[in-house]
């Protein structure tokens, strides 16, 4: 009591960690995956998940090493400013450029969706406005409001789902391997980059309780890989394969097709909270993490002038594809693709400096 | 624009923190120049006797070197004059006795701190007992800087002023002559312009006679009281018990009173408390408190008696916080009905009093109150830490101290749990809360205040728990409404139109067709006319309120529809949001949501859902990082922390076990695990799982 220092309980920081890993279910995630492994896609999401646990693993035991630092401090430490300088910008290239697509993404939506006649750059300035006042307020208000707001995001999927129900067919899963194990073990792991976000967990280390880290990024990983295949199950079971590869947006056309009988038949609207506070509590962690691998970086103390500067450069970036076809694309091809391939290298090269140089070495967490 | 201006100054430009000097904690190194006390040169209605006098008692001066210096010997001569007589002094007997007797002090407190105004000006100004005192300092000294035509104009009685001022702050010790106490008083209470300020002189009935002096305000005491306790024994029965011990062949009091002082007090004036104080500062806060101070010539000390009183409101039903099932008892604005209140539902010895002045020019009297085996010892310290700092002429009242107090000024959200029903306050007192009175004023603060504590009634604990859940869940809804409903209307009606069923898209459109407005404009137009009515409504006289109903349901209802102002639904939307905010339980939470409503209007003219959703992320955000004293503002839920069956639901109440944990409080438990001990044969009630 009275204390005023940050800290982000374990509930809190499962739920930011699981909201910004799965966020994208709301966008176009998934779409590839009916390409490369058919009516099999929804494994895809379960190998990615055992990719995300081994990548969260790996850096549990980088900071393990270094209690009470965050990931940008110990590549410092270990690798230097110079190269810790290229660790760096990468980090903030996976914030930006994924808070980039998503607001594009998520405007792009909105504006398809539910306000055909707004401007996008209105839709574009409302996501942003949100999204720097919650994460210049700082990780304790960002954790504490994915988690107040957790339960309207879980019950309103879970309706969306029981909803959907009476629409599932079966049939669609088989041929149950669809275009084979091995074809489906390459989607996943090329689309590892999906759970890049793990990253997140490097940026808010030194505000966890001691000891829970591993706790935290495993319930965090599972629940999203839970919570991304249900997504990927409920698309493939509703709209059948090939149909549903052919949807760029799949969770706004299941809640299109809910229909509860003759005063329910466009309920859509019902269920945009869900995708609204999943991608702002995505773009505030973003702009939130960005902001402060900045400030580690330039060894400041105070991570909030840089919000709203990232919030500038978020919005330059959204702009930059030409339409939402190549917005798509660009995650597919540089976000979902090698991007945790990329960390798991920064996290080897600083493991194996760690036992070359012999530092860290501080196990225990309890004393943070 | 200010704030404009500190943000260019934050971004641009951080002033480093100069450290603190002997200069900025007080003025004692600052001669002050106007400085005069009552009576000196030039001061208006000060007497006849020109002379001022200083404040030149021992220890009264702690900021100073010399004043340090006297401390100090005042200290050591009082501890040598409580071994000579083999008593432990009192802390208010500073210095007590006869001059004529050589009784201890008598010396110290000698007359010679009697001099000319014209020294005082001389004078550094004492410090006060703590830096709070230092800081009114500053504040004077700085009144003193800034002249303007009324200053000048009136110079001598503002210097006259400030004199009284500081004296009272500097705690000058009280004069062994009557006259010359009697003048001092006659000056502070500024006699005779001040009817209310009665100083009566009397002869105290023994052999020899004593004079004395009598100083009170009329109307604040009890005349009979006062008749009966202390004039008649003092003029008519002081000498019976004397010569009555002198016929019975005893030596009188003589050898059982330290002096006539202590004879008075402890034999002469039969009232229940009966105080001494030995400077002006305390004798007149007693006696603007209600009490009357007696002052006996020859003694430098002043018997402090209780006499109070005050008319007041006798214990009403609640007028805010109105139960059908539970007490019907409501603080009232004296202070000490209202502890009572509170004692008497907690019948503990760990029910804790304390009390604290908080003002400067009119200082109130505050009390918090906790149950010292409860509560967290940092959450009490933390709580009178910000009482005690505040600072400010007139905190009459809750709504001003409340403001004075909590984490978020600039936040709407209330951060402070307001309540004028003592079950409330004594519920929220067992769960390890504080809560903090105000004399004068019937609601009483209870800190730390949480969301779910704002929208909970003490009615929902009174009823049996399945109908306790469902009212709450009730009021949730109403929240929701209050804050939600119109700005929703303007979305769906301005953007999100497949939404509504077709059959009721086409009535409604039916009913907007006649309508000019957008419906922004019509739903401001309503919103507006409605807070304007709800205004109206408080500050109406009883005898015309019927008229109110009757322009507000038939003008601005009826006839605006028939105006084709508005339309026949938005009359519905409009009726159920007033009636959600009335249902919130909360009086400043409700006024939070009445303005966060034309908010979310707003927002939703501009996108539709889109902006209620971001607005309604960035208030919660907002709310998760409120805190109050320390408490997060949305705690049990955000942060998570340990479960209750009492806080979003009403659970029942063999469940709720424990105590709410982010108060930290004490103990835990708040009743064993088995609390319906009968459930058990031949079980005890309480014995498994007390901790």
């Amino acid at each position: 009591m009275m204390r005023q220092q940050t800290v982000i309980g374990v509930s809190e920081a499962v739920t930011i960690l699981f909201i910004f890993i799965s966020a994208k279910t709301f966008l176009s995630y998934g779409r590839q995956f009916f390409h490369e492994s058919y009516n099999a896609a929804w494994m895809v999401p379960l190998v990615q998940t055992f990719v995300g646990l081994a990548g969260v693993l790996l850096l549990v035991t980088l900071l393990q090493k270094f209690p009470g630092r965050n990931l940008v401090e110990i590549g410092e430490e270990l690798a230097g400013p110079y190269i810790n300088g290229l660790f760096a910008l990468f980090y903030l290239t996976v914030f930006i450029l994924g808070a980039a697509l998503t607001l594009r993404g998520v405007s792009e939506r909105v504006e398809a969706g539910y306000l055909p006649n707004t401007p996008i750059s209105m839709v574009v300035l409302f996501f942003a406005v949100g999204a720097v006042v919650v994460g210049y307020l700082g990780p304790e208000a960002v954790s504490r409001t994915a988690r107040f707001l957790l339960g309207v995001l879980l019950v309103t999927t879970m309706v969306l789902i029981a909803l959907t129900v009476p629409l599932w067919r079966f049939h669609t899963l088989y041929p149950l391997w669809g275009s084979g194990p091995l074809e489906i073990l390459k989607s996943g792991l090329t689309s590892s980059g999906d759970f890049v976000q793990i990253l997140l967990l490097g940026i808010i280390y030194p505000f966890l309780p001691g000891g829970k880290i591993k706790q935290v990024g495993v319930w965090g990983v599972a629940i999203a890989g839970f919570f991304m295949f249900t997504y990927i199950w409920t698309s493939l079971l509703v709209f059948t394969y090939p149909a549903v590869s052919e949807l760029a947006l799949p969770s706004f056309e299941i809640s299109r097709m809910v229909n509860i009988g003759r005063f329910g038949q466009r309920v859509e609207v019902l269920f945009m909270p869900v995708s609204i506070f999943a991608n702002l509590i995505f773009l505030s962690v973003s702009l939130y993490a960005a902001a402060s691998v900045l400030c580690s970086l330039c060894k400041l103390r105070d991570y909030r002038p840089f919000v709203p500067a990232m919030a500038v450069l978020v919005q330059t970036v959204a702009f930059i594809p030409q339409n939402v076809p190549q917005l798509i694309y660009w995650n597919e091809a540089y976000l979902s693709k090698y991007s945790l391939g990329a960390l798991a290298g920064i996290l080897l090269v600083l493991l194996l400096i760690t036992r070359f140089k012999g530092k860290g070495g501080v196990i225990d967490e309890k004393s943070t | 624009m200010s704030w404009l201006r500190k943000l260019a100054k934050y971004l641009l430009y951080q002033k480093p923190e100069e450290p603190s000097t002997t200069f900025m904690a007080g003025i004692e190194d600052r001669p002050v120049k106007d400085v005069r006390q009552p009576g000196a040169k030039g001061a208006k209605g000060a007497g006849d006797k020109s002379a001022g006098w200083r404040e030149d008692a021992p220890g009264a001066e702690p900021g100073t070197r010399e004043g340090k210096k006297r401390g100090r010997t005042a200290r050591a001569r009082k501890a040598r004059g409580g071994k000579k007589t083999g008593e432990t002094p009192a802390p208010d007997a500073v210095e007590s006795g006869h001059p004529d007797t050589g009784d201890n002090g008598s010396e110290a407190t000698g007359q010679r701190g009697m001099q000319n105004g014209d020294d005082v000006a001389k004078q550094p100004v004492a410090g006060g007992k703590n830096g709070n005192n230092a800081a009114g300092q500053a504040v004077a000294g700085e009144k003193n800087e800034a002249d303007s035509a009324v200053r000048e104009k009136y110079a001598g009685q503002v210097a006259e002023n400030q004199a009284i001022e500081e004296m009272l702050r500097a705690k000058t010790k009280l004069a062994y002559d009557l006259e010359e106490n009697r003048r001092v008083l006659t000056a502070i209470f500024r006699v005779p312009r001040n009817k209310d300020a009665v100083l009566r002189t009397l002869t105290i009935g023994t052999d020899p006679p004593f004079r004395a002096l009598l100083v009170f305000i009329d109307g604040v005491v009890n005349s009979q009281v006062q008749n009966l306790a202390i004039l008649q024994p003092l003029m008519l029965f002081s000498d019976l018990k004397a010569q009555a011990e002198k016929q019975n062949g005893q030596n009188g009091s003589a050898g059982r009173y330290k002096d006539f002082f202590d004879r008075v007090k402890e034999a002469l004036v039969p009232n229940n408390q009966v105080a001494v104080a030995d400077n002006y500062q305390k004798v007149v806060n007693d006696v603007l408190g209600g009490n009357s101070a007696l002052f006996i010539d020859g003694f430098n000390q002043a018997l402090l008696l209780e006499t109070k009183g005050w008319h007041f409101r006798s214990i009403s039903p609640p007028q805010v916080e109105a139960v059908i099932r539970g007490p019907q008892e409501a603080f009232t604005e004296q202070i000490r009905i209202n502890t009572s209140l509170v004692r008497k539902i907690i019948q503990r010895p760990a029910l804790v009093t304390e009390f604290i002045k908080i003002g400067d020019v009119s200082p109130m009297q505050c009390a918090i109150m906790y149950m010292a085996d409860l509560a967290n010892p940092d959450l009490v310290g933390e709580v009178k830490r910000r009482l005690e700092s505040v600072r400010g002429d007139y905190l009459q009242e809750t709504g001003l101290l409340e403001q004075m107090i909590e984490d978020s000024p600039l936040h709407l959200m209330p951060q402070v749990l307001t309540t004028e029903r003592p079950d409330r306050v004594a519920a929220g007192i067992m769960e390890g809360k504080v809560a903090v009175l105000v004399n004068g004023n019937p609601f009483v603060m209870v800190v730390p205040c949480t969301f779910f504590d704002l929208m909970q009634s003490p009615e929902d604990a009174y009823i049996r728990w399945p109908l306790g859940t469902f009212i709450r869940i009730i009021r949730y809804v109403g929240l929701f409404l209050a804050l939600l409903l119109p700005a929703h209307y303007v979305a769906i009606t301005a953007f999100h139109q497949e939404f509504i069923p077709t059959d009721l898209l086409l009535a409604m459109t039916g009913a907007r067709e006649k309508v000019p407005f957008p419906s922004i404009v019509e739903i401001l137009i309503m919103e507006a006319s409605f807070e304007l009515i709800r205004e109206a409504g408080i500050r109406i006289p009883g005898t015309v309120g019927t008229t109110l109903g009757i322009v507000g349901a038939l003008i601005l209802g009826q006839a605006a529809v028939a105006a084709n102002i508005v339309s026949p639904i938005l009359i519905i939307v409009v009726a159920v949001t007033a009636i959600g905010s009335f249902a919130i339980p909360n009086y400043s939470f409700s006024l939070s949501v009445r303005v966060l409503r034309f908010v979310y209007i707003f927002l939703a003219s501009l996108s539709g859902l889109l902006g209620i959703l971001v607005g309604f992320f960035i208030h919660v955000g907002f709310m998760v990082s409120l805190r109050s004293f320390g408490v997060p503002f949305m705690v049990p839920a955000a942060p998570v922390t340990g479960t209750s069956a009492n806080y979003f639901v009403r659970g029942p109440v063999w469940q709720q076990e424990t105590r709410p944990d982010y108060v930290d409080p004490l103990q835990r438990r708040y009743q064993p695990e088995v609390s319906r001990g009968w459930l058990r044969p031949g079980g005890r009630k309480g014995v498994k799982g007390r901790k």
